[in-house]
């Protein structure tokens, strides 16, 4: 399907308004009434990805409150965003849930943190606590980012069935390492339905940076999102700020970006087959992987100045550049960490109890995948093809060849093979980037944000693809919201421990490597300032 | 044989003793192979202390854990004096009194988790007796096996493969019942936190943590009994033997557990009812064809 048959297609939908089309996005306004034909012409006909749904308080421009659908054409490299307005008096949109299954929890948020009500489904509290008072949704513009209102503790009782065995994990647990709680029903051994609650933490980030840090600032807290994948998050931010106001970028600083990005990307799956390795009582495979990863560390701090948190985005590109004799140290550390790395990882594999557990274990079939829009390792073990380095290329990507790799078995086994190979793969792409790093600025000193335009902006992170979506506002984001990629990929583990053995939980769990601080990211905050009308209008996302 | 309390009382201050440095060689050793310092070797003496200093803390609405913790070690230190007193003096009932002993021994501690509420230490529990039941028959037939093959605990005239498979099967059991990997899912699955251990703290946890420090010493010491009936034959160089097998197969299972991952609960019984049947098979074959 060519790109003007997909506009035609969407035109054609009784209630589309408005179509405005830009090089990667295709943006629409709908009446209420076309949500459902639009979902299902570009999710079900058009086999388009759920990105996510953002939720806006909109009332100081328009008097209405706006949700907005991503969808993503992959293999297009092309996102379609639906907006649709609901009524300030009684904010009510129809739900797509039964035609997207991955849209269940961003309704949820939105309803939640904006009071925005979806019919035709089944509602619950998703984000918020459930002592947290009815009627308040944090995000609304009237909500003040210091107000802190009474809230009263309630036992959270998730068991429903009291014939079955009830194995609690979390929120506190040895196998996990951030507060999150899963609720196995068990028989004999055998996982046979499982319930989760997250968002115990509130961190308020996204209100933060819509009331109270400037376009810049929020780069450091957008970093500050994720203790692993940090860099990922804050090169996002940067993208979607720059996309919105279409600041071309110096090429030197995306290779830096892309560069870092990699770095990341090692650093962060070694530490996963370390926990993995642990999880399965193989240690020393835990101990040396981390071993090798302390060498990425070293490799991260010399580039950066920082282990972690690295704070070397800006909007307009990067504060450090790589000089000869820095390029120089890093070869030589990734040709060790190379040969180190391939040498364990072929011992691990090869350790019989290593394959035995994760061979079969907690499958994730194609369909499931595909039905819940999952993203990274999880989608690319699960048979499909998704990267956003591919799919839609951003910093210095489009020079770098390399493979995504895919497995079809969905299960443990071919989530820890995909990770294996993007190991090298990655150290590959840092070779060729290094090599070919074009001369010039690292970055743009003077910029205007222009107001009210929305854009998107996608980064395939180590755990699949970070998804940042930007309302500009005046001097800081009107609307700001970051969609992690365990977010996306944690409604699949409920396919993923049915009817396999208790034993195998915590390996299933970590094997979509959650990252429960990128997730619980949102909430509570603003400024009381002045209002100020902004005209909404598409930008060039 | 007048020497044989002597004897006797320098084996029991060894087995009683030596168990918490060879858990320190134990964690020396693995922090090695995992490329770590690791801590010293008398690390395991000084969490023992620190336990045992803190205050009593039972597991709630449960007293019976605590009567079941002091009877499992007061019959850990029984079990473990007889197995040293067989040795030394050669008796054949005392051996075989001290592996029913440590049966019984086997049973309170899987008896134990169940006087407490947790779902985790009852799931470990589980676990550890499915575990248990199969490699305690293997233990109990192998070792009833050895005394049929050499009931005067003195060295053979000649070598018969049946002693070889004697000696490969009790090396199985007792690694097993050391409870390593691959066969730790009792109290290492992260998904049932510690698993039996949970409920268990201060001095309580102490007690437990040093009569599984015995046990696990016993389980080996037996292989190093039956090694050393078949070679030296029992007395001071007997009891030498064992005490020394009983190092060895510490350090030899301590290599052996780093370099493999854990088996899973539906799959470790099989894999042990599938070598136990072929090992007892084999060892019943030629013994009866005189092989």
């Amino acid at each position: 399907m060519s790109f003007s048959d997909i506009v035609e297609r969407i035109k054609g939908v009784r209630g589309v308004t408005e179509v405005v089309t830009s090089r990667s996005a295709l943006f629409i306004t709908a009446t209420a009434d076309a949500l459902k034909p639009l979902a299902m012409e570009i999710y079900q006909i058009m086999g388009g990805f759920f990105r996510t749904c953002i939720g806006s308080d909109e009332r100081s421009i328009n008097n209405c409150f706006a949700i907005y659908y991503i969808f993503g054409l992959d293999d297009r490299g092309l996102n379609i965003v639906v907006k649709v307005y609901a009524d300030s008096k009684k904010p009510e949109l129809p739900s797509i849930s039964d035609i997207v299954p991955a849209s269940d929890w961003c309704e949820m948020e939105a309803r939640d943190l904006f009071g925005i009500e979806f019919t035709g489904r089944a509602s619950y509290r998703l984000i918020l606590p459930h002592g947290w008072p009815n009627g308040v949704h944090p995000l609304r513009k009237d909500y003040s980012y210091d107000s802190r209102p009474v809230t009263r503790a309630v036992s959270e009782r998730l068991t429903l069935v009291d014939t079955i065995s009830t194995v609690p994990i979390g929120p506190y647990h040895p196998a996990l390492h951030e507060p999150e709680y899963f609720e196995l029903y068990i028989e004999g051994e055998r996982v046979i339905d499982v319930k989760y609650r997250g968002f115990h933490v509130h961190r308020g980030i996204e209100k933060l940076g819509e009331s109270k840090l400037t376009y810049q600032q929020v780069n450091f807290i957008a970093e500050r999102i994720c203790g692993i994948c940090g860099f990922e998050h804050s090169t996002c931010y940067a993208q979607v700020v720059e996309s919105a106001a279409g600041i071309e970028v110096p090429e030197r600083a995306k290779f830096i970006r892309s560069i870092v990005l990699e770095i990341e990307r090692i650093h962060s799956h070694l530490l996963w087959v370390g926990v993995v390795a642990h999880l399965l009582g193989y240690d020393a495979g835990f101990m040396h992987t981390w071993r090798i990863r302390e060498h990425v560390m070293t490799l991260a701090e010399l580039l950066t100045g920082s282990r972690k948190m690295y704070g070397l985005n800006l909007i307009g590109g990067v504060r450090r550049d790589i000089d000869l004799s820095k390029k120089e140290k890093i070869l030589e550390v990734l040709d060790t960490i190379s040969k180190e790395y391939i040498e364990l990882a072929s011992l691990m594999v090869s350790i019989p109890q290593v394959r035995m557990r994760l061979k079969g274990s907690g499958v994730l079939y194609k369909e499931d995948a595909r039905k819940l829009s999952v993203v990274g390792p999880v989608a690319r073990a699960s048979g499909l093809r998704r990267d956003v380095r591919k799919d839609l290329p951003y910093a210095a990507y489009r020079y770098a060849s390399f493979n995504v790799p895919v497995y079809d078995d969905g299960d443990n086994f071919s989530r820890l093979m995909v990770r294996l190979d993007e190991i090298k793969e990655s150290i590959s792409i840092v070779k060729q980037l290094l090599d070919q790093m074009p001369p010039g600025p690292i970055k743009v000193e003077e910029f205007i944000v222009p107001e009210g335009v929305v854009a998107i902006s996608a980064v395939e992170a180590p755990r699949g693809e970070d998804v940042h979506f930007i309302i500009t506002g005046h001097g800081r984001p009107f609307r700001w919201r970051v969609r992690a990629p365990t977010y996306q990929n944690i409604p699949a583990l409920k396919h993923m421990l049915k009817d396999q053995p208790l034993a195998d939980a915590p390996l299933t769990i970590a094997s979509i490597d959650p990252c429960f601080s990128c997730t619980d990211r949102v909430l509570v905050i603003d400024s009381s300032g002045s209002k100020r009308t902004l005209k909404l209008g598409w930008g060039l996302g | 044989m007048t020497y044989g309390p002597v004897l006797v009382s320098i084996g029991l201050a060894s087995v009683l003793t030596l168990p918490t440095l060879l858990d320190g060689v134990e964690r020396k050793l693995k922090a090695a192979i995992q490329s770590r310092i690791g801590p010293p070797i008398h690390q395991t003496l000084l969490d023992l202390t620190k336990l045992f200093r803190k205050e009593l803390v039972l597991p709630r609405e449960s007293m019976h854990t605590l009567y079941m913790a002091f009877t499992y070690l007061s019959l850990s230190i029984v079990a473990i004096s007889s197995s040293i007193a067989s040795i030394a003096l050669g008796s054949i009932e005392l051996f075989t009194a001290s592996v029913i002993l440590l049966s019984i021994i086997q049973a309170i501690h899987i008896a134990m988790p169940f006087t407490t509420y947790n779902p985790f230490s009852i799931v470990g529990a589980s676990r550890e007796l499915v575990l248990a039941v199969i490699n305690e028959s293997a233990l109990l037939i192998t070792v009833g096996l050895a005394i049929l093959v050499n009931p005067l605990m003195s060295p053979p005239s000649s070598w018969r493969s049946t002693y070889f498979l004697l000696l490969l099967e009790l090396l199985i059991v007792s690694y097993i019942a050391s409870g390593r990997t691959p066969y730790d899912i009792a109290e290492a699955e992260p998904e049932i936190a510690s698993g039996w251990l949970i409920e268990f703290s201060g001095p309580l946890l102490g007690v437990i943590i040093y009569t599984n420090l015995l046990r696990k010493a016993m389980v080996k010491l037996i292989v190093g009994i039956v090694l050393a009936g078949l070679t030296t034959g029992y007395g001071s160089m007997g009891l030498l033997l064992s005490l020394i097998a009983m190092t060895l197969l510490w350090v030899a299972y301590t290599v052996a557990s780093t370099i493999v991952g854990r088996s899973r609960v539906d799959v470790a019984p099989k894999t042990m009812i599938f070598i136990h049947t072929t090992f007892i098979t084999l060892l019943i074959v030629t013994h009866v064809l005189g092989v």
